[in-house]
């Protein structure tokens, strides 16, 4: 996507912690990159390599430097998380209706309702009255990504929320995602550890190492012919399908 | 003698209001020394409680039977806890999940190591830490002994764990999810790992897995479970790129790590049942494309289909021996 299409545009995002004993610890260093409308850009890294903090950095949920800026005017929530464990941004003892109609309240006029909300993420009316602990975890998912629509965001980052994700509901979850993007023009950012997921469904991949972009683009590229030696090693290490030919 | 860990009939129900709920309902499993099985399945259709139960646990308010338990030629009663402590640790070794609470925070490696070595012999000693340390693949295993769990990577914890489980020289291990939540080098490190105890010291592997690809990866046997059963059973390359139960071919049409990436993700509608189903049919009918009448009336039970390959599909089955 060139930068005068993009929907976000992120620049010199830098994350650091201050810890007890020693220097200062560089989660994120410099990134930069846009994200078009209806895009789904993902994130991989090794463990610690930055993801989370970008995911955090972006939503606005920790101090940073650097510019988070969307193209067109809009509200202070257009940009929403959505957590590994969904059970956290759902209040355990609200049903989920009543979580729903709350972020619903805070939003400008005409709204949705909070069934259609469920509608729309594949849930119906039985939910409505449901607390979060009576919820499959897929379904708890798609609640928790409910509730990030009701404050009618333009971009979705989503950190992880297939981690805790039978196979079957991992690719429902996904499926609900293309059809936000294609339908609402959603921008997803989506940070994962499953490198299958980001070659697969990804429109470009970002490669987070020791807290920099290190690459960026198409995941049939990136992936096929990696110009960064973490990408290689990252790509090369996943588990892999059976070859055809290993068939007896 | 046959060196294998053998149960046939294994039953895992748990207490609930409205009675007793079943888990596991009846599965047959045989684990050799030497290689490998792995079990995948979604959340509720019982493969952690079936992989606990081969070390003789069950779950707080759940009970277990089994027709018969058998290691390495001779029947063990399950009901008797002296046989229980014998089997858990020494002679069936348990490795679970990565996880910040698998580890007490307050014991350096060290006390971990020996604590778990304590358990099997008298006098054990630093070097048998560090033996045990090098094994599971620390190059500089020194530098790890004084370091808490909190100072210590996912990967790092899970390797700790693992050499643990192997102190008492266990000749099986049950894996529950050994994967899960790490990232691509350090699965790709934990399979390896595993593949290599399979291959270099005859260990016998059972690997509990949602994950379709570490299962094809580690290899040997591989076993699909649904709803409390056994529903598809083969080598695990071969079960993967030519599945016959309904549900394996959904569940890896499901799968992200199937190749060829171009092909698009395909859900599965519905969702898994948690636990075994309580009246006769197959459990997957409500869900599968081929379900015919008998199918919803009479349970399909695991048939032998070629060597070495079994399934629990009527009308698949009827339609492989044409």
């Amino acid at each position: 996507m060139s930068s005068a299409a993009a929907l976000l545009s992120v620049r010199s995002l830098s994350v650091r912690y201050s810890r007890r004993r020693g220097p200062p610890l560089d989660a994120l260093r410099e990134v930069s990159f846009d994200l078009g409308r209806g895009e789904f850009l993902a994130l991989v890294g090794a463990s610690g390599s930055g993801k989370s903090s970008l995911a955090r950095a972006v939503a606005g949920l920790t101090p940073c430097s650097g510019t988070v800026r969307l193209s067109e005017a809009s509200g202070a929530r257009a940009i929403q998380l959505v957590f590994q464990d969904a059970g956290a941004s759902l209040n355990p003892r609200r049903r989920i209706g009543a979580v729903l109609e709350e972020v619903l309240a805070l939003g400008p006029q005409p709204r949705s309702s909070a069934l259609e909300l469920l509608e729309r993420v594949g849930l119906g009316r039985e939910q409505l009255l449901a607390a979060p602990h009576e919820l499959s975890g897929g379904q708890r998912q798609r609640a928790a990504i409910a509730r990030a629509l009701a404050a009618q965001p333009r971009v979705l980052v989503c950190d992880e929320i297939l981690s805790a994700l039978d196979t079957s509901v991992q690719a429902q979850i996904l499926e609900l995602l293309g059809e936000l993007r294609r339908a609402r023009g959603l921008g997803v950012l989506f940070v994962t550890h499953d490198l299958a997921v980001a070659r697969r469904c990804a429109d470009r991949v970002g490669v987070l190492h020791a807290g920099a972009l290190v690459e960026l683009g198409p995941p049939a590229q990136v992936f096929g012919a990696p110009a960064s030696e973490h990408t290689r090693e990252l790509w090369g290490a996943r588990l892999r399908w059976p070859a055809p030919h290993t068939r007896p | 003698m046959s060196e294998a860990l053998e149960v046939r009939g294994l039953r895992v129900s748990y207490a609930t209001r409205s009675g007793w709920r079943g888990a596991v309902a009846g599965v047959d499993l045989r684990l050799e020394r030497g290689a490998a099985h792995s079990i995948v399945g979604e959340s509720g259709c019982g493969k952690s409680s079936l992989a606990l139960a081969l070390l003789g646990l069950v779950r707080t308010g759940g009970r277990r039977e089994a027709a018969s338990y058998t290691l390495d030629g001779r029947a063990w009663s399950l009901e008797r806890p002296e046989t229980l402590r014998e089997l858990r640790g020494r002679r069936v070794g348990l490795l679970l999940q990565e996880s910040a609470q698998a580890l007490d925070p307050r014991l350096s490696v060290e006390r971990h190591l020996r604590a778990a070595l304590g358990a099997a012999r008298e006098g054990a000693g630093r070097e048998r830490v560090l033996e045990l340390l090098a094994r599971v693949g620390f190059d500089a295993p020194v530098d790890l002994l004084a370091r808490l769990p909190h100072e210590l990577s996912g990967g790092m914890r899970q390797r700790v764990q693992l050499a643990c489980a192997l102190a008492t020289g266990p000749s099986y291990l049950i894996a529950d999810e050994p994967t899960a939540s790490l990232d691509a080098l350090l699965a790709r490190r934990i399979v390896t790992l595993l593949a290599s105890l399979v291959e270099r010291e005859r260990l016998g592997v059972l690997m509990v897995t949602h994950d379709l690809a570490a299962a094809a990866e580690l290899g040997g046997a591989l076993s699909v479970m649904y709803a409390g059963t056994v529903v598809e059973r083969g080598p695990a390359r071969e079960l993967l790129l030519a599945p016959r139960h309904p549900y394996t071919e959904a569940l890896i049409a499901a799968c992200a790590a199937r190749e060829p990436f171009d092909e698009p993700l395909r859900g599965l509608p519905g969702a898994a049942p948690q636990g075994a189903l309580e009246r006769d049919g197959c459990a997957f009918a409500a869900r599968c494309p081929l379900a015919r009448g008998a199918c919803r009336s009479s349970r399909p039970t695991l048939l032998k289909l070629a060597p070495g390959r079994e399934l629990a599909c009527p009308p698949r089955a009827e339609g492989a021996g044409r």
